[in-house]
């Protein structure tokens, strides 16, 4: 009988554990404009400028329930346009952020802890130029089950909307150009990403 | 060289970077003019999945632009007060959003060179000068 009693609590917990792992959901990043928007903001001495992209892909494993989770973002780099052509051609170069060859942003989340409301404390990794740098940032993260306005978003499913923006430092990513060097051009680069993810 | 050949044209560039010096305040402070504290806006589909109370995403933190024509600006206000300009509409009107800080850096160079340059003509154009009197007045 104490076998038995013993194996059901077994049963229950293993029950119980794989239940909460399969809360996991995976979510992907819906891939349409106008829904997602990167944004890079420089300070040079001449004016701010922004660079603006909707080319985001990306995949995040997800449990709403226990609000932790992993994920990856990438955001094609080579597609970011300043409103200058001469300017986004210069930025692609080598010179400067050197998209030609390494066109990929990449922030890796590998864990994600709840902090208060929809804001997580995100720890990952954020890559460019070809160099990975671990990183902290705060994000927000939300859920919505598939309603009118994900409906009306041409959303399926429910979704989960990604909204992270933080500096970084490009001389951390062997950017540098003698325009930095001189402090005609800041240093940090103010990165917001907003992406909307599907279950569906 | 020979300074007093070039004496006239010394006194002309020193007019001209006078001139240069003050078109550039005045051009600056024409432009300047009506420009407005705004923050360059865009409406993002599904922006409530967000979980923002407001549809705009905002490109770029808010900066001090040179005024736009009315239709340029939308409803709503920015990060830290600021106006919003609706950049699809820049866009779809081949409007670029110039800054003040764009006016005022072009502004200093045209002025700081040109006040630099009128200096130098000034002094030539009166080395030039002295050169040019007779020895006897001279003394």
């Amino acid at each position: 009988m104490k076998k038995q009693v013993l194996l059901a609590f077994g049963a229950l917990a293993l029950t119980t554990l794989m239940s909460a792992r399969g809360a996991t959901e995976v979510w992907k990043v819906v891939e349409r404009d106008n829904l997602n928007i990167a944004i890079a903001e420089s300070e040079t001495d001449v004016e701010n400028f922004t660079a603006r992209t909707s080319k985001i892909k990306g995949t995040f494993n997800f449990d709403r329930e226990a609000k932790t989770g992993t994920g990856t973002i990438t955001v094609d780099g080579a597609s970011l346009d300043t409103g200058v052509e001469r300017r986004n051609l210069d930025m692609k170069t080598a010179a400067w952020l050197n998209f030609e060859k390494e066109p990929e942003i990449k922030f890796q989340a590998t864990r994600v802890q709840w902090m208060r409301n929809n804001d997580y404390r995100i720890t990952g990794t954020f890559t460019m130029n070809g160099v990975t740098k671990a990183m902290i940032t705060v994000a927000t993260l939300k859920v919505t089950n598939a309603n009118a306005a994900t409906a009306s978003a041409r959303i399926a499913g429910d979704s989960l909307a990604l909204n992270a923006k933080f500096p970084i430092k490009l001389s951390d990513y062997k950017i540098t150009n003698p325009s930095i060097a001189a402090g005609r051009v800041s240093d940090t680069l103010d990165i917001t990403i907003k992406a909307i993810a599907t279950n569906k | 060289m020979n300074l007093v050949r070039f004496k006239t044209t010394f006194f002309a560039l020193a007019i001209l970077a006078g001139i240069l010096l003050v078109g550039s305040l005045v051009a600056s402070s024409l432009l300047l003019r009506g420009s407005v504290y705004a923050q360059l806006a865009e409406k993002l589909e599904a922006a409530e999945l967000f979980g923002e109370n407001q549809s705009n995403v905002y490109i770029g933190s808010p900066q001090k632009f040179l005024a736009l024509p009315s239709q340029a600006y939308m409803q709503g206000i920015g990060e830290k007060g600021a106006q919003l300009i609706n950049n699809a509409y820049l866009k779809q009107n081949g409007i670029y959003p110039f800054q003040v800080k764009t006016v005022e850096f072009i502004r200093n160079v045209i002025a700081i060179c040109s006040l630099l340059g009128g200096i130098l003509m000034l002094s030539l154009w009166a080395r030039a000068n002295r050169l040019s009197q007779p020895k006897s007045q001279m003394a």
